[in-house]
């Protein structure tokens, strides 16, 4: 595949000319009149290197970098200045830009830092994906004798069952538990990794989303019971069927209930509702999950984390629980449904997630 | 056409802004020689020929400033501490008909310093002074590249009745606009050094794409401009596309 590069520029004989120079040089080219085009573009195209003016009217240069390296990490940015404004140039680098040229730009020199930049992106790629394989390797090492632990586990129930011993009953339930948690933050790893690795592939057919609640709230029940919780399900006679990844929808409520289960606190109500409802901007409709808890232990720095953080900044950054990475994979998962994922949370007392997902 | 060669090629930019402020920047030609008759003084030290000096100036150290730089200096006072993308009303008397623009300033300037530049003496950007007699301000890229090969063709026909070998490859033209872009360089640095803002730099950088595109053009076939040409390229035998 081509390298693909935004030009953004107000001056539009500078767009054509590079365009032109750089689709000449074998790049697909995308170019942009100010900042907010831009960044509209850029919802729905991506983009290997964003060359971007710094003195733009409305959304100057610099604005729209602070925008494209929290939306858009994995676009490079070269800055444009016409005016030799060093500190500018040195700010911008520090903003998270790889590079700035100085207008009037010379072609070679253009082509020459493009190509670097993508040597260089190609480099790390290569060693990342070097690196997601050797994790996923690991992740499969240590799964396996946490399954053999499992079935030992399960095994010493069966046997503990008929002396019944509470004490060792109850030291064992808590090992299983941790066993089942352990097994659960591998699994969620390794879709990291993927995720990484291949993006969100989604697999889409029509699905009916209720029976997919259904058998998801179905699971938790009985989670719901040894942590003294109740449950409680408010759903429609009929709802209509949505174009979706099924799969990776029912990952999603799994991260969303396992993680409103761990985190609410002792007798207190978990209550999973689904209803239709027009989008915000009033021109469709979309499905919204939502799942409640009235007393929770999550708090607010952590939900600010989980929607501030990427992926792999989950991984790399303060440790949050496990269960909120499979809410940050879950996050992931809605956006490439067209959907989304929020979160409203006041400590110690109510927490409700809400899942949107557009009806096609 | 201006028939009477004694007499002064008359210019003037007025720009509005959206502020309600005006300026006005009149151009004089020489009627004959279509040397920018410059009658300010001024010679700040940007001007000065050894101050970023283009890497392909042919000028020796006899000459004390450089000449686009003292043709420009009148115009970079004026407006150097204004921003590129502030929109104006643009209003050019021509000495044949007046063109009105909403533009930016930076896209008017440019059409400005384009002209200040090959009225000037430089040895270099003396070659495209022709086309200030046709001048056409707020040009896009495709009437300069038009305007450029009309030109560069017309100069090689005379050529041709001079008894010399014409270049109907283009790749004198070719030759020019890459020294050209030597010089947009070195004169935007000069510009960098006088202007606290960007207008003056940028109008630079809008005749650097310009003469960019120019050549890069050329070099691809001009296969942008030869759908106009159909009655001249079609080929016999062959239905029109």
């Amino acid at each position: 595949m081509n390298p693909r590069v935004l030009v953004v520029d107000d001056e539009d004989t500078l767009r054509l000319t590079l365009k032109a120079r750089l689709q000449s040089n074998g790049f697909d080219v995308s170019s942009a009149s100010n900042g907010e085009e831009a960044l509209e573009i850029m919802k729905t195209h991506a983009f290997d290197i964003a060359l971007l003016d710094v003195n733009m009217p409305q959304l100057n240069g610099l604005q729209v970098l602070e925008v494209i390296r929290d939306q858009h990490p994995h676009t490079d940015v070269i800055m444009l200045t016409g005016f030799a404004d060093f500190s500018t140039a040195i700010e911008c680098l520090k903003m998270g830009a790889k590079d700035y040229l100085v207008k009037p730009i010379e072609p070679t020199e253009l082509l020459t830092r493009l190509q670097a930049l993508i040597r260089a992106r190609s480099s790390e790629r290569a060693l990342f994906e070097y690196q997601q394989r050797q994790m996923s390797t690991i992740i499969y090492n240590i799964l396996g004798p946490l399954n053999m632990l499992h079935s030992s586990l399960q095994h010493i129930a069966m046997v503990l069952e008929k002396g019944k011993s509470d004490v060792a009953q109850q030291l064992l339930g808590h090992a299983q538990e941790l066993n089942e948690k352990m097994a659960q933050h591998l699994k969620d790893l390794i879709d990291v990794s993927n995720l990484n690795l291949t993006g969100v592939d989604l697999s889409r057919s029509r699905a009916d989303l209720k029976a997919l609640v259904e058998k998801v709230y179905a699971r938790f029940e009985w989670r719901s019971n040894g942590k003294n919780l109740k449950l409680t399900k408010n759903l429609p006679a009929k709802l209509p069927n949505v174009e979706v990844d099924s799969e990776k929808v029912e990952q999603v409520l799994d991260s969303i209930m396992n993680h409103a289960v761990s985190t609410a606190s002792s007798e207190s109500t978990v209550a999973v509702s689904v209803t239709k409802a027009k989008t915000e901007s009033g021109d469709g409709e979309e499905i919204v999950i939502s799942v409640t808890t009235d007393k929770s232990s999550m708090d607010a720095n952590e939900i600010l984390m989980l929607f501030n953080q990427s992926v792999e900044d989950s991984l790399a950054g303060p440790a949050l629980g496990p269960a909120s990475l499979g809410l940050a994979i879950a996050r992931k998962i809605l956006e490439a449904h067209g959907g989304s994922l929020s979160i409203d949370s006041t400590v110690g007392k109510r927490t409700e997630y809400r899942i949107r997902l557009p009806i096609h | 056409m201006n028939s009477d060669q004694s007499k002064p090629l008359h210019f003037e930019y007025r720009f509005e802004f959206e502020n309600g402020t005006s300026k006005q920047f009149p151009v004089d030609l020489d009627g004959q020689t279509l040397n920018y008759i410059n009658n300010s003084p001024a010679r700040p030290e940007w001007t000065e020929l050894h101050f970023q000096q283009c890497e392909n100036c042919p000028l020796g150290h006899d000459v004390r400033h450089c000449p686009v730089a003292v043709n420009l200096a009148p115009l970079v006072e004026e407006f150097k501490d204004s921003v590129s993308f502030e929109k104006a009303t643009v209003t050019v008397k021509a000495p044949d008909r007046t063109y009105v623009k909403e533009t930016t300033l930076q896209k008017a300037l440019s059409s400005l310093v384009g002209m200040l530049m090959v009225t000037s003496d430089c040895p270099i950007m003396v070659k495209l002074r022709p086309m200030a007699r046709f001048h056409l301000p707020f040009a896009t890229t495709f009437e300069t590249m038009y305007r450029a090969i009309s030109m560069y063709l017309t100069a090689q026909q005379l050529v041709r009745r001079k008894g010399k070998d014409p270049d109907w490859d283009l790749k004198g033209l070719v030759k020019i606009y890459k020294d050209i872009s030597t010089v947009n360089k070195g004169i935007s640095r000069r510009l960098s050094a006088a202007s606290t803002k960007d207008a003056n730099v940028n109008a630079v950088v809008i005749l650097h794409s310009l003469g960019d595109a120019v050549p890069f053009f050329i070099e691809s076939g001009l296969d942008e401009l030869e759908p106009y040409f159909h009655e001249y390229v079609q080929v016999e035998g062959q239905p029109a596309k």
